[in-house]
């Protein structure tokens, strides 16, 4: 098991950085965490940092740079391109969830309602990427 | 015998030669007048070409031994030898010749002597390459001319089967006789030809007689006297003579005007024509009469003059009736077409192939704002048009030319300057050849009408647009309201689990409230969202198998087992989108399930067939619902009991699902009892 990868989480709502790192915290799951309330921020750390194993969570509905924008400039980026980009939205539209896999996201999450499945959630993504070779 | 004796003998029988020379001499020349005598007996008293060359044929034959004879007519002005006469074996028994042979001048012996004038003996036809066969092959020819003044007029010619059966002295007496009848013969000619071209003469004049009395012009010829020359049936018929006309030959004719004056309208006016007619003696033609029995004429008088002197006059009376009431008909059409034209709310353009115009009408000066003379022979598209629809016009014209009407739209401009619409249909025009001269057009202004049209395309445009915001606004508010009800859960969640050892019992509680409240508030948003998710599209023309479709759907509805769903008999298919018809069914199915309060339950479905829909009906013994509510139910975010869980929105969506199929949702209820929706769809 690979427990060396980094995990980007790109949103723009504080309540969401804590909840990612309570569940972290939680599970006690041995990872790096890094958080970005904007898409240029995250994007230009990304720049400096790609040679690590990164997984980027991604959130759609943004204030300044709106999700799939950012996705669009990931996978457009030669060096990033590599990096999987996962969806955490609050949208369930059929629209945004073929709009997003046709952009190159590796994946798609609903948030949930209720902590107790968003924490179930994020255990099943966090063990998917545990059990598997990314660079 | 002795020498005295012989020469005795010798003398005798020299005198008897010398008689014997005598006799046949005299036979010969007896012989000779005996023809003679015989030609001109037989052809004095004739002067019939036919049955003098008849008899010719048949003495020279006789005198000549021979059966055949046959006399040529020769025609110069045909350059041929016609047979006019033959004997023997020639002549069929109606006495017509057989095989009437007709040569060209020059053409077999006899055309050869008729060329030369010469006669001649031919003793053996098989040496002469000029011999042309007849019906049978003679060896032997004899062939003399007739010739008069010089002229050869004809051709006898005479044949045997033995060679050499001709004698010169019987060439010479052939010759003699023919000198002999020439005259006769140029004088029967001539008497025959006198005869042909009287024969012609009269049958031209009769059939000219017969044209006169059949013309339906009334012909009357007068002579300087005013005798009648000659009328004809049509004039007896207008005038009411009740006698053939060739009896009004010779009749007087000073006082038949004043007769007949009674059969015309004006009888002062006829009189009077007539005798101004007579005096001038000039011609007139075209003259309109109106007889009292309602029929028209037009009579021409046209005096005859032979050498400066008059000889008559011609009368000729033409019924035009019939001419007349029909120009009267083409005027009367033609004023009620151009009263039609004028009076047409269309307007009307006639131009020539040159777009000048020719005709407008009264809508059309309306329509174009210009005065008539302001139209007329200028040329249309400079007139209305800017330079992109003169080029539209230019291919319209086109089409015209190849004979094609049709309709087209064209911007133009009027008198003042503003611009219209106008909806043109074009025809070509064709004048009575058949030739294209033109083209019509009837305009129609239509610029209120296109201004209606895009305002309403406007509208339309203005109206989509603002329901989609609206969609998208649904949308996006609800996502955004999605957010903080997370995050309240997750906040009350670690306040929860935190401070658990903190918590009393009543706070417990509180926290259990909060969480349902949350809940509810998500469920309503959700509602929204789905409601707000509802809109038209391709699919909802496809065919949806219902009975398949609640087949799968009612395992997934964890419907209670006290609940039992019945489907009464196979649902058909309808039209609709199979996703939207869930949401129907399922509504209705959960909404009956949600408000059952007895401890057995029913729902049925069922349908009914009409022509083109079915009618279908969801039942159940469930709660019921009170009259006063029936529309309510319908409503967003109505919900019926205030405790329950549900969003409000399944009825309302089920009724704007079935708007969109053009249908709506009925139902009966008793309260209690239960309830019964309707609601149709299309086959």
């Amino acid at each position: 098991m690979n427990k060396d990868f980094k995990i980007y989480l790109i949103d723009d709502d504080p309540i969401e950085v804590l909840k990612l790192e309570r569940v972290i915290k939680t599970l006690n799951f041995n990872c790096e965490f890094e958080h970005f309330f904007s898409g240029n921020d995250a994007i230009s750390k990304l720049r400096d940092d790609y040679k690590n194993r990164i997984i980027v969570l991604l959130d759609l509905n943004m204030y300044k740079l709106s999700g799939i924008e950012i996705l669009k400039i990931i996978k457009k980026e030669i060096s990033l391109k590599k990096i999987p980009v996962v969806i955490l939205s609050t949208s369930n539209n059929i629209k945004d969830i073929s709009e997003c896999y046709k952009f190159g996201a590796a994946g798609y999450l609903v948030k949930p309602l209720r902590y107790e499945d968003y924490l179930l959630k994020i255990q099943c993504l966090l063990r998917y990427w545990e059990i598997n070779e990314f660079a | 015998m002795t020498k005295n004796e012989v020469i005795q003998e010798n003398i005798r029988l020299k005198d008897e030669i010398k008689n014997l020379r005598l006799i046949q001499y005299n036979l010969i020349q007896n012989n000779e007048s005996k023809l003679v005598n015989n030609i001109i007996n037989k052809i004095f008293d004739k002067f019939d070409l036919y049955q003098i060359s008849w008899h010719l044929a048949k003495t020279i034959a006789d005198f000549l031994n021979t059966d055949d004879c046959v006399i040529y007519e020769v025609i110069e002005s045909e350059n041929c030898l016609k047979q006019i006469a033959a004997n023997g074996h020639k002549i069929s028994d109606s006495g017509e010749i057989i095989n009437k042979l007709q040569l060209n001048i020059g053409e077999g012996i006899c055309g050869h002597v008729a060329k030369t004038g010469v006669a001649e003996i031919v003793n053996n036809t098989l040496e002469d390459n000029r011999y042309v066969s007849d019906i049978n092959f003679n060896m032997s020819e004899l062939t003399v001319p007739i010739i008069l003044d010089g002229h050869i007029i004809g051709v006898i010619d005479s044949e045997h089967p033995n060679k050499n059966h001709f004698r010169p002295e019987q060439l010479t007496i052939i010759e003699n006789i023919s000198k002999i009848i020439a005259l006769k013969i140029k004088n029967a000619i001539d008497i025959r030809d006198k005869e042909k071209f009287k024969n012609k003469v009269l049958k031209s004049e009769q059939r000219l007689a017969s044209l006169i009395q059949n013309l339906d012009t009334a012909l009357l010829l007068e002579d300087e006297n005013r005798k009648i020359i000659f009328t004809n049936e049509k004039f007896c018929q207008i005038f009411n003579i009740p006698v053939s006309p060739t009896l009004l030959k010779g009749a007087d004719c000073t006082t038949a005007a004043e007769e007949s004056k009674h059969l015309f309208t004006n009888p002062n006016e006829f009189i009077a024509r007539i005798d101004n007619l007579l005096t001038r003696k000039e011609k007139v033609v075209g003259d309109e009469l109106i007889m009292v029995n309602g029929l028209s004429l037009e009579r021409d008088y046209i005096p005859i003059f032979d050498n400066q002197e008059y000889q008559g006059h011609l009368w000729a009376y033409k019924d035009t009736t019939l001419q007349k009431n029909y120009n009267k008909n083409i005027e009367l059409q033609k004023n009620k077409y151009s009263n039609i034209i004028n009076n047409m709310n269309l307007g009307l353009l006639e131009v020539d192939n040159d777009d000048i115009i020719l005709m407008a009408n009264k809508s059309f000066l309306e329509m174009s704002g210009y005065e008539e003379f302001e139209l007329i022979n200028k040329k249309a598209s400079e007139l209305f048009l800017g330079e992109k629809e003169k080029l539209q016009l230019f291919n319209q014209n086109k089409k015209r030319e190849k004979g094609i009407s049709d309709s087209y739209e064209l911007k133009v401009k009027t008198k003042l300057g503003a611009q219209r619409h106008w909806l043109i249909s074009g025809a070509p025009n064709y004048n009575i050849r058949g030739e294209i001269i033109g083209s019509i057009g009837v305009h129609l202004d239509i610029s209120d009408f296109k201004l209606l049209q895009s305002q309403k395309e406007k509208l339309l445009n203005k109206i989509k647009k603002s329901n989609e915001e609206l969609q998208d606004y649904a949308y996006v508010v609800s996502h955004d309201l999605k957010s903080p009800l997370r995050n309240i859960n997750a906040l009350l969640s670690w306040l929860k689990s935190d401070n658990d050892i903190l918590l009393d019992k009543t706070s417990l509680e509180y926290f259990k409230q909060l969480d349902l409240t949350v809940e509810k508030m998500e469920n309503l948003i959700n509602g929204i969202l789905h409601h707000s998710s509802i809109r038209e599209n391709v699919s909802d023309n496809n065919i949806t198998d219902v009975q398949k479709l609640i087949n799968e759907l009612i395992p997934s509805l964890h419907i209670p087992s006290n609940i039992e769903v019945k489907i009464k008999k196979t649902l058909p298919s309808v039209k609709g989108d199979a996703v939207k018809l869930e949401q129907v069914f399922l509504n209705l199915i959960n909404n009956a399930v949600e408000h059952m309060d007895k401890p057995v339950g029913f729902i049925e479905v069922d349908y009914k067939e009409h022509p083109t829909e079915y009618e279908f009906s969801i039942s159940d013994n469930g709660h019921g619902i009170e009259k006063e509510d029936f529309n309510k139910i319908f409503k967003m975010f109505y919900s019926h009991r205030a405790k329950s869980n549900n969003s409000g929105i399944g009825l309302s969506m089920v009724k704007k699902i079935l708007s969109i199929y053009d249908s709506k949702i009925e139902l009966e209820s008793k309260l209690g009892e239960g309830t019964t929706f309707y609601f149709k769809l299309k086959k």
